[in-house]
């Protein structure tokens, strides 16, 4: 039994840095020798969950080593998904974007392993990370589904599945990352829809993590993603997202993103307990969890680890402010 | 009748293991394995592929397929003092980002690096060629503004800056300018609409020569009369996301070269090209067909590079078919 968590929670919301040597095995593609590369993942992982105890979380990631992206990890291991070429992200980027081919059906769960692997390691609770079905729908092409309803519902009913077997496994809290939520309003019921049929039953705590959308565009029926926890990014657009939240009432507890992804500075503790205190204005203490905006994958592990400090050290200042003299 | 793109093509070769991969080049350049005359060649190479796809499947008005292009509107900041490029922003509702530019001074023109770009196109081009640049309002509401916090003064001044940059690349061998309006097409504020439109008719007129508008992503039908009086050579449509747009065209009309995007430039399934073919067919008797431009509704960039010939493939098909058919 994993143990409670402090008063604003602090977390981090799934990708890690991948060390050198596990890239350099990705790099090598077909060519890896599986073992080798099952090795070096379990070791990244270790180190992962090893440096968010140093930092001081209080809810870990196992920090995704085993993926390369988190909407082609699962059309990998699904049958019926295959990959299309390349199709360029940005600049020099590209990826392969998967293609439904056939109707879509899992031979088992894809996470539950690494999951239990990472949570075997610490004492801390680590959280399920899954990806939602309207974000894969978005993100792949469709071949096999009359429409993006139908694709998006049968891709639910796989999350679904791999949500259950998470939290028969033991996960206490499951991530279900929606960042494409916002791109269509206009598809804002069918995201809700497809949600509701992962989470239905589950007893976990539900977290959905979003970013970098126009959420104005989608207020306040966001807020009715039904899921317990709404993980936002909020310092890479200087917390224009807390006009909209105050607003109105906001059902779900917030997971408030504090240190920029995207930005190869590091944010000072000051930064982020500026950032916790405007929060505070709006939302309850009780009902609010500190992390960074988005996955860190894309920083250096330096960067990355010197960001969560400055989440945990900033936490722990409003933390001391909240406890009184 | 003719066929065209609008904008960016794949810069991939349809076989990745072939010799002209423009992004293993890049790889190889940035690791200094090839110096910058090889990633040159690869490029030009590239650029040739590009045209090559296009001509092969008798596309009538070619496109320069952007691909030197990193997204549709940070590049301007190369000849554009007052801009400033920032950080990665999603592209519209796709899985594909920009770099978004930052206004942080009064913008003017002060490159050339666009309008080099195209010509090395245009010198490879086998008949008329387009170029793609992004409009005046697109290129605003993507940009964070930092300088003149005044949207229509802002936007005035980015027409009479992309106009100027229109008019090179019209003196360079472009057949037309065609300015992407994604933004414009999804405004649905009918004051911020008519600064977009302002603006486009600036552009158009400092650009002196034919200058067109593609307006993907939104649903402009509420709105053509408005469109159609400010007097650009055409306006390319996006038939795929707007279907009533057809009706709308084959109802009422639309001046200048006409153009429809009937195939889903986001989408590796191919259209039935019957069901196309009657599309084009009911607006071709309101349009004469000599006035018609078919063309997938976006950039083909959306798609892997065998994805995007197929579609080439099938809009050739559809071009095909559709030969002699009249009002």
């Amino acid at each position: 039994m994993s143990r409670p968590l402090p008063l604003l929670p602090t977390t981090s919301v799934g990708s890690l840095p991948k060390p050198d040597a596990l890239r350099a095995l990705r790099a090598r593609g077909r060519r890896a020798d599986p073992a080798e590369l099952d090795s070096a993942i379990r070791e990244a992982t270790r180190a992962s969950i090893a440096m968010q105890e140093a930092v001081g979380l209080d809810l870990l990631v196992h920090g995704e080593m085993e993926r390369g992206d988190m909407v082609a990890y699962f059309a990998e291991h699904w049958d019926g998904f295959e990959s299309s070429g390349f199709v360029r992200s940005y600049g020099n980027r590209y990826y392969r974007k998967p293609v439904a081919r056939r109707p879509l059906r899992a031979d088992g769960p894809v996470t539950v392993d690494m999951w239990r692997f990472a949570q075997s390691l610490t004492d801390r609770p680590v959280k399920g990370m899954l990806t939602g079905p309207y974000t894969i729908m978005d993100w792949s092409f469709n071949e096999a589904y009359p429409d993006r309803r139908a694709f998006a519902l049968a891709l639910a009913d796989l999350v679904h599945e791999e949500a259950l077997a998470l939290e028969k496994a033991g996960a206490r809290f499951i991530q279900i990352d929606e960042p494409a939520l916002s791109t269509r309003p206009e598809e804002i019921e069918l995201a809700i829809e497809a949600m509701e049929r992962v989470t239905r039953g589950l007893t976990a705590k539900t977290i959905s993590h979003m970013c970098y959308g126009d959420w104005a565009a989608v207020y306040p029926r966001f807020l009715d993603l039904p899921v317990d926890q709404l993980d936002i990014e909020a310092a890479n657009n200087d917390y224009a997202i807390l006009d909209l939240l105050k607003k109105g009432p906001v059902r779900p507890e917030i997971a408030l993103g504090v240190v920029d992804v995207h930005s190869h500075r590091v944010e000072t503790a000051d930064e982020v307990e500026a950032a916790i205190l405007r929060a505070l204005e709006i939302l309850p203490a009780e009902r609010l969890y500190i992390d960074p905006d988005c996955g860190l994958k894309t920083r250096t592990e330096a960067e990355a680890r010197a960001k969560l400090e400055a989440v945990v050290q900033g936490t722990a200042r409003v933390r001391s402010r909240l406890a009184g003299p | 009748m003719q066929t065209t793109i609008v904008g960016a093509l794949p810069k991939l070769p349809v076989v990745y293991e072939d010799p002209d991969n423009l992004r293993r080049a890049v790889n190889d350049f940035e690791a200094g394995r090839i110096g910058a005359p090889d990633l040159e060649a690869v490029t030009r190479q590239t650029q040739a592929r590009a045209l090559a796809w296009q001509t092969d499947r008798g596309i009538g008005l070619l496109g320069d397929g952007q691909i030197r292009w990193s997204d549709l509107v940070s590049p301007v900041a190369y000849d554009v003092a007052g801009l400033e490029v920032g950080g990665l922003i999603r592209f519209f509702q796709n899985n594909t980002y920009y770099r978004h530019p930052i206004v942080t001074g009064r913008v003017w023109l002060v490159g050339r690096t666009l309008p080099g770009w195209f010509a090395q196109a245009r010198a490879l081009a086998a008949g008329p060629i387009k170029a793609a640049l992004p409009g005046p309002y697109t290129l605003a509401a993507l940009s964070e503004d930092r300088q003149y916090h005044d949207l229509e003064r802002l936007v005035a001044d980015l027409a009479d800056v992309l106009g100027l940059l229109a008019r090179l690349h019209l003196e360079a061998g472009a057949a037309c300018v065609e300015f992407e309006e994604p933004s414009l097409a999804r405004e649905a504020d009918p004051g911020r609409r008519a600064l977009g439109l302002a603006a486009l008719a600036r552009a158009a007129a400092r650009a002196q020569g034919p200058v067109r508008a593609a307006l993907y992503f939104g649903d402009p039908t509420g709105w053509l009369a408005d469109l159609a009086a400010i007097g650009l050579e055409g306006v390319s449509f996006d038939l795929v996301g707007a279907p009533v747009l057809g009706q709308a065209l084959a109802a009422g009309g639309f001046p200048g070269r006409v153009g429809l995007g009937v195939l889903d430039a986001r989408d590796l399934r191919i259209e039935d090209p019957v069901a196309v073919r009657a599309v084009v067919e009911a607006v071709a008797r309101r349009i004469e067909p000599e006035r018609l431009l078919l063309h997938p509704n976006t950039s083909l960039e959306y798609l892997p590079a065998d994805g995007a010939v197929r579609k080439l493939d099938r809009l050739h098909e559809i071009h095909t078919s559709l030969e002699g058919v009249t009002r």
